[in-house]
């Protein structure tokens, strides 16, 4: 596996920001009751996260050790506000769905996590790459945890009618605590299957090498 | 101070600095660059309303206006064909709080102000009501009885009360707030432009179900009080005796549950609060027609409830002289 591939499969699956990492977590309980407000924060997430971490990358070497942090902070939130100012103007029904959500992504530790962890350290390149990856991972965990509220809460999808089976404890702060639970499990789980599974392949790799026989170790073949 | 400005720290200082700058900058130009004017804002909302952009003229709003007993009339906007267009906010919502709706008024204003119906009624926004999204459908049900609108009936989320029954399933009390916001876009129009009620206070009066009849220089009242959101309609007695309040009775408590009946003042309950008194005392328990405890007694937790109990004494009251002229309800 090569470097970007590594950095992506980090950033989508192996260290998805919610599911595994557990961050930004304020965002995803409280924009995930509808399936279209949380694909709006994922990707606003996403946007700023590829811009930070590709801005932070480009000034690491100007910006001295003692003031990164707050550095940082304040060009992630030049950077939320700008697209604050840009939903506002051409996506003003995004903007009003993500409410006081879309300031807040100025504290999201996802940001500041991947920009003080990643960005901060790495090349360009590799920065941008992990900050769209993260993004794109925090996306599609905050999507599914919106569509399956969206459905059990409202019986909707995407603001479309699909069923009148509703159950309305999904669509308040509680049922968002339970589904984000149950969601880290069912990840958890997959990830240990498919950990175990990839040792017991590699497992069985080794057994089947046969071992060099003694005389041929004697005759000085390896 | 050379040791200073070769340091690590004023390099820091200068680093920071300039970033807040420049992100200052940035930010300014973009400000100007996306800037979104308030015209901007209502051809947006009139976009959503109408599908594409009209032409509208505000209509200037008086303070007796803004407010009526369903709520807020928060923007009132003529349009190029003669309608209006009313922003208001519905109270009675879940937890005390508000759905704020445009509701497209279809009237006649010239020569004399006619209202034909409700030709559209949009969701703006709510305050505190989670389960809001379960209300989708509820708005395009509002146009469909405009027939029983020209017999005044507005529109009630409760099945006990009297008017049009409209209800999302699964969310009544959004559903009660956005039938009041509707009622009070409805309200802003017999305000604005019906003819006025002969009585004071008739707004929170179902006239239609309320009976008063003279004897002497006694008038005997049955006031129907229309429902307070989430308080129903209450049903009260009264007798008013040379301009003072002689009986008091509560008929039919309104009260959302028992919980609520139990914490109107037992003042009110038995009408001692009300008895004997003239039409300034009773003034002085309201602030317009909402509940104003100058006695001290009155925010017991069914504010809504004894407000209804206050309103009727007010009616009564305040209306006694005119009655015992006309020798009844008009």
């Amino acid at each position: 596996m090569n470097r970007y591939t590594k950095i992506v499969t980090d950033g989508l699956i192996k260290n998805n920001a919610a599911l595994k990492m557990v961050l930004g977590t304020c965002a995803t309980l409280g924009l995930s009751s509808s399936a279209s407000g949380a694909l709006g924060m994922g990707l606003s997430v996403t946007a700023v996260l590829l811009i930070s971490n590709t801005v932070i990358s480009l000034l690491k070497r100007l910006i001295p050790d003692m003031v990164r942090i707050p550095a940082f902070i304040v060009l992630i939130a030049t950077l939320v506000t700008l697209l604050r100012m840009f939903l506002d103007k051409f996506l003003p029904d995004l903007y009003e769905a993500m409410g006081v959500y879309l300031p807040l992504i100025v504290v999201n530790c996802i940001i500041l996590g991947r920009a003080e962890s990643f960005a901060s350290k790495r090349p360009v390149a590799e920065s941008a790459l992990d900050g769209l990856s993260t993004g794109l991972g925090y996306t599609v965990a905050i999507t599914v945890m919106g569509i399956l509220r969206e459905l059990l809460g409202s019986g909707a999808l995407f603001g479309f009618h699909i069923t009148d089976f509703t159950v309305g404890f999904f669509a308040n702060p509680s049922g968002a605590f339970m589904i984000y639970g149950l969601l880290l499990g069912l990840f958890a789980y997959l990830s240990d299957r498919t950990e175990k599974a990839r040792r017991k392949r590699h497992a069985r790799l080794l057994r089947t090498v046969q071992p060099l026989p003694v005389d041929a170790k004697e005759e000085g073949h390896v | 101070m050379k040791n200073f400005f070769k340091s690590a720290a004023f390099r820091s200082l200068c680093l920071l600095l300039g970033i807040s700058l420049a992100a200052g900058g940035l930010l300014a130009v973009c400000n100007d660059l996306l800037y979104v004017s308030d015209a901007e804002r209502l051809d947006r909302t009139l976009s959503k309303i109408y599908g594409k952009p009209v032409t509208t003229t505000e209509v200037a709003l008086s303070d007796e206006l803004k407010r009526n007993a369903y709520g807020n009339v928060d923007t009132v906007r003529l349009t190029a064909d003669g309608n209006l267009l009313i922003k208001t906010t519905g109270v009675g919502g879940y937890n005390g709080g508000t759905v704020t709706v445009w509701t497209v008024l279809n009237c006649d204003l010239e020569p004399d102000p006619k209202l034909n119906g409700v030709e559209k009624v949009v969701y703006e926004s709510n305050a505190g009501q989670s389960f809001i999204s379960k209300t989708t459908g509820l708005y395009e049900r509002f146009p469909l009885y405009n027939d029983r609108l020209k017999e005044g009936t507005l529109f009630t989320a409760d099945p006990t009360a009297d008017g049009i029954f409209l209800l999302a399933t699964g969310a009544s009390f959004s559903s009660a707030a956005a039938c009041n916001a509707v009622n009070a876009a409805l309200t802003y129009f017999q305000n604005a432009y019906g003819s006025a009620s002969p009585y004071e206070f008739a707004e929170y009066i179902d006239l239609k179900n309320s009976t008063a009849t003279v004897e002497n220089q006694a008038v005997h009242y049955v006031l129907t009080v229309r429902g307070n959101s989430p308080a129903r309609a209450f049903t009260i007695s009264i007798t008013v005796e040379n301009q003072v309040i002689g009986d008091y009775k509560i008929e039919k408590d309104g009260s959302t549950t028992e919980k609520y009946s139990q914490k109107i003042p037992e003042e009110v309950k038995s009408g001692a609060l009300f008895v004997g008194k003239s039409r300034e005392q009773i003034l002085m328990l309201l602030d317009g027609g909402a509940l104003s405890d100058a006695s001290g007694i009155l925010n017991t937790g069914a504010t809504k409830s004894t407000e209804s109990c206050v309103r009727a004494a007010a009616f009564a009251v305040l209306n006694y002289e005119k009655i015992l002229q006309d020798g009844g309800l008009l």
